[in-house]
């Protein structure tokens, strides 16, 4: 009894075993993660919030990944000194974003890929009376005078002039700034010196900084008076929390964690916007994506565009945070440890995605989701089951199909360089059906990037290819600023009063986006397709086993009568 | 990747679900599972403690177990024999009589039973049913091997190893002891140092490893000069020259960072001594593999060890402890872990959900459960409590919070955990260390048997501080001169200790305040500085529950307001409302001198004084930026050394649960080291404590404290007649006492504590879910989340699935609560409207709409009745109505689908079983 399986046990064995191919499949059954060895990683703290989210979650799913908030210059240089097997950063290690004085380089080859969206926000502490200011709007030339220590009064004409009617204390800006290397800094004076060459250059007059490249370290030495520098994205968050009349800049989800407003800033567009996941969608349609695979740098992110962009749901400090992977086995990662990085970047990029709208990031657009899993497959050891999820994936956007990560930028069967976030961004109450007609329509603001829209669709398609934008930076977003078809002027403010007023007119009412609705089944081949596929061979299999099973079992019991006789 | 090995001296319960899959058996069993998903699961775990937790940090087990060094009444599996029939591995046969004479002598010496102090003797709290949590390891009688300055050289050096490879290189089930190179060694733990052999893997100079498989494993390398390689549990092979003592972070499976090695677990001057070490499982080690797991290489049976040394070994050998010489002196207690739980499959779409820190360790335990018995995944993000609230406006979204979101948004509630706000600490306690002419003077007790009774309940920590409300207003507000700092007496005169131009001096530490003393007559046992309490800088529900309870507390509020307490001290001007509204008949006077303080102050460039208030309304944890130390600079005039700010000097970590890892790692919240050599200068953390002057505070939820064993302050009332702790009983305690808030089906803690029983800082966590956009499928999903919550985890224990320590299990009227919400919102209707997909795009707020985050007003008109379902479509949602949520229509959510496959796959076999009767009855 106990010896082979006789061919009575193998019937229900084998519907067992198809039972729990099913249910596998069906995604009921609890099942094991491989059994991935630690892994650990430093840098960006502007990301931290986001990375703390996935470790947690990947530990529920019994992988443990450690991660330490050090800032991205800190993570690039551990990474590179091979102490740590992956690192976050906003900037590259090489190129024109890069700071000169972080000077660690990988002596091994690696790979950047994209890992979250996000918005720098302006975090302040004021108080109009008795109570908080909470709809501070501020111009982006306004925010390049106060942070290169030009406007240092909160009265200042630059500030009042986007916030007519509000009574702004005559005090001095406690401008607070990161005092380690970070990635949030180097994105911030990047943006001042495309958009604002010659405020930085006055900051670095003052400061010392090379007015040519922008740095990961905010430059106040010998001390601009009213600036101070605090640690971490925790230090600049708890210090302009405590302290009134201050200012930061930091990813958006440290002031909602906190429960503190952030500046409302004006687009190009002359909109104000917030860093909210759709505003920080559109806005980085503009982002032009390094497309060059043989780069070191590739999927990096050039932000030019993206500062003028003009249609009006943009924020315009927008950008992606990157994860820096080795593709090679280094002296930190053998191709075990690879397999952990492999399962958690995926996983990142995949489930891992659909809470980052609600911890105050944006989701990556598909097109960057895929390539960014290219660039996992580089990744020594990265195994067959990370690399069939990612096939999946790959093989759900093509054909249209769901699960696609669930990815909520994503519908199914559209293209992925389409972003529903942007699809689905509101439209200011001031921005009429007009206003609006640019910025709708299946080809407009596709996403840039690998088998992304290779140009821009949108409306600017003539003035703002990323590489005109890039030849002439500062110029092109600001002459685009004024050529464009939306109505206002970055610079001039000459929209205010009506951007502004149609503002506080607006209310409660909130605008909504009529955006025709597509039922996802109806487009290709979709999870219900499959689903009826397993249903309809479960009832073959339903209608043939039994006589089958029948006729087996007759046969046996045929035989077995013939050796007991 | 790993093979697909395993071993199989499984428990009962693991080989009874290994039958369940045998033919014939299995695909019924499979089917019943399916049709009855919400069964529990077959192989129930033991009961086990852990209901226990509390004010003190220690948690008994019923398997503690205690090894001598001397092996008298070791069980088998912890019998290190001190003799020839020792035999050591990796030395060709070598036994413990091999070993240099010197060395058996000096260790005998020190740890043998005929030291003089009964011999060396190591208990580990608890040994069965680990999963990755702190025990508490022990030791006494050994000899403490005074050095000439006095102090103690006698230590242990402790760590986990996985067991013993056989002939096929798989875990040897009936191994008796542990092989060396299994060992998570050498990485330098916490109290480490990496430049010393003594804490490497290294075999320095041991004879014994001549004409071993060690030796020869690698005959290049200098004999002499070899690291013991480590044997991962997944029997991968690691050549020596992988250098795997010399750089911790070229080891793939333990680094500094992740290890719980101790190096370095210092003997007191008696000889003993007790530390938490933290046991990992597979997950957390995935070099040891420690808990079984049906899929990967993994064991049941761990091994902690103990190699005990002194100075003297030291001299003779200073290699690592896995040198054959020095692992021969060990002492070996067996760790028994429970089997790693399922885990959903991490490419299944999770159902998300946000809210409240205090439910992290909560939803470790549940979220695997959930998965296994209610078949989804739960995919939980903490954020502030705060943000968390604003994310009920999305459609069908589920938050965890303690307080309740605004009545407009008509959720639903469902109590889903009783957690609690604690102080913990780990403050070594120098009373205890030695009995000194002035022990009795200096740390209140009555006589010598006082003092051991102490030291015995302590094992060298604070366990039993006092704190009231005043006390804790005066630690966060930097009243005590020890906690000015960056300010210096130059700047800041009226810290001057002892300076009185300005009323009574300030007092200097909280162990000079009388109150404190009244509270706690022995003191802390030290004179050393006891930081402000390290706190979060998210803004949670917890923080405001301190800050209910201490402007609750009249003490606390008058001293906030600026009164002094009975003995006159008051607080730091900075940190005052300056109302005075206690103490009217002082205002004057006090205002003058707070005004005196103030204006002799230098503030800081940019520092804008004005007066608190509480609670603060920017902060959890107001600070305020009053000093600084001023930036040196260089001849030059360009700043060398930046200012010093409030905020370096006290910074915030980022939750309670990075507050509690500060605290057991003694780890102070202070990013003021300069680091001169650093690319570029900065300022850095500063160094972890060292044992024996650890002395950390924190504010953190019980069951963060509780999973380091942490202990927590007591909480008095004002005259200090009633104090009471943080455990199971007082939270439910409290619980019972909690108040109505203005939304149904919400309750706080009560305003005026009972501290005769309950404990004040109760933390209520419910799950809330906005009823007006809510679908049939998402409701049902958290109804099953809720029931599984309220049943199965509310069942205390460590395993996997149960309401783990540091939670009391829901009382009765919270779980009718939970009840009531279960059945709401298994009655919601199917889709009211369009339903919107789980990632729901909600417009984005207008510029109008102002900030912080202001949303659209869905649903402002649901009755918000826990218990009652809104009968009809509300009209509600006027906003949806207005216009159809864009995006994407329901995704067809597969509920149905999958369902009909169940009844699908349920028909197959239910005809699949019948097949065999039918032809059995047609043979007939």
């Amino acid at each position: 009894m106990i010896r082979p399986l006789s061919k009575r046990r193998t019937v229900p064995a084998v519907l067992g075993i198809l039972l729990s191919v099913g249910m596998v499949f069906a995604g009921l059954a609890p099942a094991q993660a491989a059994n991935y060895l630690r892994i650990g990683g430093s840098g960006s703290s502007w990301a931290g919030n986001a990375l703390q989210d996935w470790i947690a979650r990947v530990g529920a799913q019994g992988v443990t990944v450690d991660y330490e908030n050090k800032g991205s210059s800190t993570g690039r240089k551990e990474f590179a000194d091979q102490m740590k097997q992956f690192a976050v950063s906003e900037i590259p290690y090489t190129g024109d974003t890069a700071d000169p004085r972080d000077n660690s380089m990988p002596g091994f080859s690696y790979g950047m890929l994209p890992v979250v969206a996000g918005g720098t926000a302006f975090m302040y502490n004021l108080k109009t009376g008795s109570s908080r200011m909470t709809s501070l709007k501020l111009s982006q030339p306004a925010i390049a005078k106060i942070f290169t220590g030009q406007a240092t009064r909160w009265n200042d004409p630059i500030i009042t002039a986007d916030n007519p009617g509000v009574a702004l204390p005559d005090a001095t800006i406690n401008v607070v700034v990161r005092s380690d290397g970070s990635g949030a800094t180097a994105q911030f004076t990047l943006w001042l010196l495309r958009q604002f060459p010659a405020d930085y250059a006055k900051l670095c007059a003052v400061t010392g900084c090379d007015p040519q490249h922008a740095t990961s370290f905010f430059p106040t030495n010998p001390g601009l008076k009213n600036f101070v520098a605090q640690n971490g994205s925790q230090g600049v968050t708890t210090y302009t929390a405590n302290n009134q009349y201050t200012i930061n800049y930091d990813e958006y989800s440290y002031a909602q964690g906190i429960g503190f407003p952030a500046a409302q800033v004006k687009n190009a567009a002359g909109f104000y916007t917030l860093p909210t996941e759709h505003a920080v969608a559109v806005a980085l349609t503009k982002a032009n994506i390094n497309q060059d695979k043989g780069s070191p740098n590739y999927l990096s992110q050039d932000l030019s565009a993206v500062y003028g962009y003009k249609d009006p749901r943009s924020y315009p400090m927008s950008a992606y945070s990157y994860m820096i992977i080795p593709t090679q086995t280094t002296n930190a990662m053998n191709a075990a440890q690879g397999a952990t990085l492999g399962f958690f970047a995926n996983y990142a990029l995949c489930e891992g995605q659909r809470p980052m709208g609600q911890l105050g990031y944006s989701p990556l657009p598909m097109n960057l989701v895929l390539a960014g899993m290219e660039q996992i497959r580089k990744i020594p050891g990265v195994d067959q089951e990370t690399v069939r999820k990612m096939d999946q994936t790959r093989d759900s956007v093509s054909g249209g199909s769901a699960p696609a990560c669930n990815n909520p930028t994503f519908k199914p069967g559209d293209s992925p360089s389409a972003n529903q976030l942007v699809r689905t961004a509101p439209f200011d109450k001031a921005c009429d059906a007009a206003c609006q007609v640019p910025w709708r329509g299946a080809e407009a603001a596709l996403n840039q990037g690998p088998a992304g829209a290779t140009t821009s669709a949108g409306p600017e398609a003539a003035t703002t290819t990323a590489e005109a934008a890039d030849q002439t930076p500062g110029a092109a977003a600001q002459a685009d600023a004024a050529a464009g078809p939306a109505s206002c002027d970055a610079d001039s403010g000459a929209c205010t009063a009506a951007g502004a007023g149609a503002a506080n007119a607006a209310g409660a009412a909130q605008q909504l986006t009529p955006v025709t609705t597509t039922l996802v089944s109806s487009r290709g081949w979709g999870q219900p397709q499959n689903l009826l596929l397993i249903i309809g061979g479960l009832v073959g299999l339903l209608v043939l086993v039994p006589p089958l099973a029948a006729g087996a079992l007759s046969r046996r019991a045929r035989s077995k009568g013939g050796t007991k006789a | 990747m790993p093979t697909s090995w395993n071993i199989q001296w499984a428990p009962r319960a693991r080989q009874l679900r290994a039958a369940l899959w045998a033919p014939g058996v299995a695909a019924t069993a499979a089917a019943a599972a399916l049709l009855l998903g919400s069964l529990t699961p077959v192989a129930a775990a033991p009961p086990v403690p852990g209901s226990d937790w509390g004010s003190q940090g220690s948690m008994v087990s019923d398997s503690s177990a205690t090894v001598t060094w001397d092996n008298t009444s070791n069980a088998p599996d912890s019998r290190v024999p001190r003799g020839g029939t020792q035999t050591l591995r990796h030395t060709a046969g070598k036994t413990y009589d091999d070993v240099d004479q010197r060395l058996r002598d000096a260790a005998s010496r020190a740890f043998g039973s005929g030291n003089g102090r009964g011999g060396l003797s190591l208990t580990v709290s608890q040994t069965k049913n680990l999963q990755n949590q702190s025990v508490t390891v022990s030791f006494t009688g050994a000899d403490p091997q005074a050095g000439s300055n006095g102090a103690s050289t006698s230590y242990l050096q402790v760590f986990q190893c996985w067991g013993k490879p056989g002939a096929d290189k798989k875990p040897d089930p009936a191994a008796t002891e542990p092989d060396p190179s299994t060992c998570q060694f050498g990485a330098t733990g916490l109290d480490g140092d990496i430049s010393n052999t003594a804490h490497q893997r290294s075999l320095l100079n041991d004879p014994l490893v001549r004409g071993g498989d060690w030796e020869a494993a690698d005959p290049a390398s200098p004999a002499m000069n070899l690291p013991a390689p480590f044997a991962p549990v997944s029997g991968d092979e690691t050549r020596i020259t992988d250098g795997f003592n010399l750089s911790e972070y070229r080891n793939p499976y333990f680094s500094r960072t992740s290890t719980n090695e101790f190096s370095r677990f210092l003997s007191s001057e008696q000889g003993a001594g007790s530390r938490t070490f933290e046991v990992q499982s597979g997950a957390e080690a995935s070099g040891l593999g420690c808990g079984y797991r049906p899929d990967a290489p993994s064991v049941a049976k761990c091994w902690l060890v103990a190699v005990p040394r002194t100075a003297a070994i030291d001299a003779i050998l200073p290699a690592g402890p896995l040198a054959p010489s020095l692992w021969a002196m060990r002492v070996q207690v067996p760790l028994n872990f429970q089997d790693v739980a399922a885990v959903c499959p991490s490419d299944q779409a999770a159902t998300l959900s946000v809210g409240s820190e205090a439910l992290t360790v909560a939803m470790k335990s549940w979220i695997p459960a959930v998965c296994e018995t209610k078949k989804f995944t739960l995919g939980f993000s903490p954020l502030a409590d705060l943000q968390a609230r604003t994310q009920l406006q999305q459609p069908g979204s589920l938050a965890f919070t303690t307080q309740p979101a605004s009545a407009g948004i008509g959720a639903l509630y469902v109590p889903t955990a009783l957690a609690g706000v604690v102080i913990a600490m780990t403050i070594d306690n120098a009373c205890t260390a030695a009995f000194t002419p002035y022990t009795l003077a200096d740390c209140g007790y009555q006589d010598k048997a006082d003092w051991e009774a102490d030291k015995a309940r302590s094992a060298g920590q604070v366990r039993d501080l006092k704190l009231n409300a005043r006390l804790l207003a005066k630690l966060l507000t930097q009243s005590y001169v020890q906690h000015t700092a960056p300010a210096s007496a130059l700047d800041a005169p009226f810290t001057k200790p002892g300076n009185t131009a300005y009323g009574q001096p300030m007092t200097y530490s909280i162990q000079n305040d009388p109150e404190f003393r009244k509270l706690n007559p022995k003191g802390l046992g030290s004179s050393g500085n006891l930081n402000p309490p390290v706190v979060e800088g998210l803004r949670s529900d917890a923080a405001a529950a301190v800050w209910d309870w201490l402007l609750n507390d009249k003490d606390a509020r008058a001293f906030l307001n600026g009164c002094p307490d009975s003995s006159g001290m008051s607080i730091n001007p900075f940190y005052s409302t300056r109302t005075y509204t206690e103490c009217q008949d002082q205002a004057a006077e006090l205002d003058k001198l707070a005004a005196q303080k103030i204006s002799g102050t230098t503030m800081p460039d940019g520092f804008t004084y004005a007066r608190q208030s509480y609670p603060s309304e920017g902060a959890s944890y107001p600070q305020v930026y009053w000093a600084q130390r001023a930036a040196t600079r260089n001849s030059d005039g360009s700043v060398d050394q930046p200012a010093l700010t409030v905020g370096d000097q006290y910074a915030r970590v980022q939750d309670m649960a990075a507050a509690a890892q500060n605290t057991v790692r003694a780890q102070p919240a202070s990013t003021t080291s300069w680091c001169a050599d650093c690319s570029p200068p900065a300022y850095k953390a500063v160094p972890r404590q060292g044992y024996g002057s650890r002395n950390i505070l924190s504010i953190t939820d019980a069951a963060s404290a509780a999973k380091f064993q942490l202990p927590t302050a007591q909480l008095c009332n004002g005259d200090g007649s009633l104090c009471v702790g943080a455990n199971s009983k007082s939270l439910q305690a409290a619980a019972a006492q909690f108040e109505a808030t203005g939304i149904p089906g919400v309750l706080r803690a009560a305003t005026v504590p009972d501290y005769a029983t309950a404990y004040p800082l109760a933390l209520p966590v419910y799950g809330a879910v906005n009823l007006a956009s809510i679908s049939q499928s998402q409701a049902a999903t958290y109804a099953q989340l809720f029931s599984y919550v309220s049943t199965e985890g509310q069942k205390t224990g460590f395993s996997s699935g149960m309401l783990p320590p540091g939670y009391a299990p829901l009382t009765e009227p919270l779980l009718q609560l939970a009840a009531a919400g279960i059945q709401t919102l298994q009655g919601v209707p199917g889709p009211r409207q369009p339903e919107a997909a789980t990632t729901a795009l909600l417009p984005m707020e207008s510029v109008s709409s102002g900030n912080p985050p202001a949303v659209a007003p869905l649903a402002q008109a649901v009755p918000a009745a826990a218990a009652v379902v809104p009968a009809a479509p509300p009209a509600a949602a006027p906003v949806a109505a207005a216009a159809p949520m864009p995006g994407r229509t329901a995704a067809t959510r597969s509920a149905w689908p999958q369902y009909t496959l169940v009844i699908g796959l349920a028909a197959a076999l239910a005809s699949a079983a019948a097949a065999p009767l039918l032809a059995r009855g047609r043979r007939k």
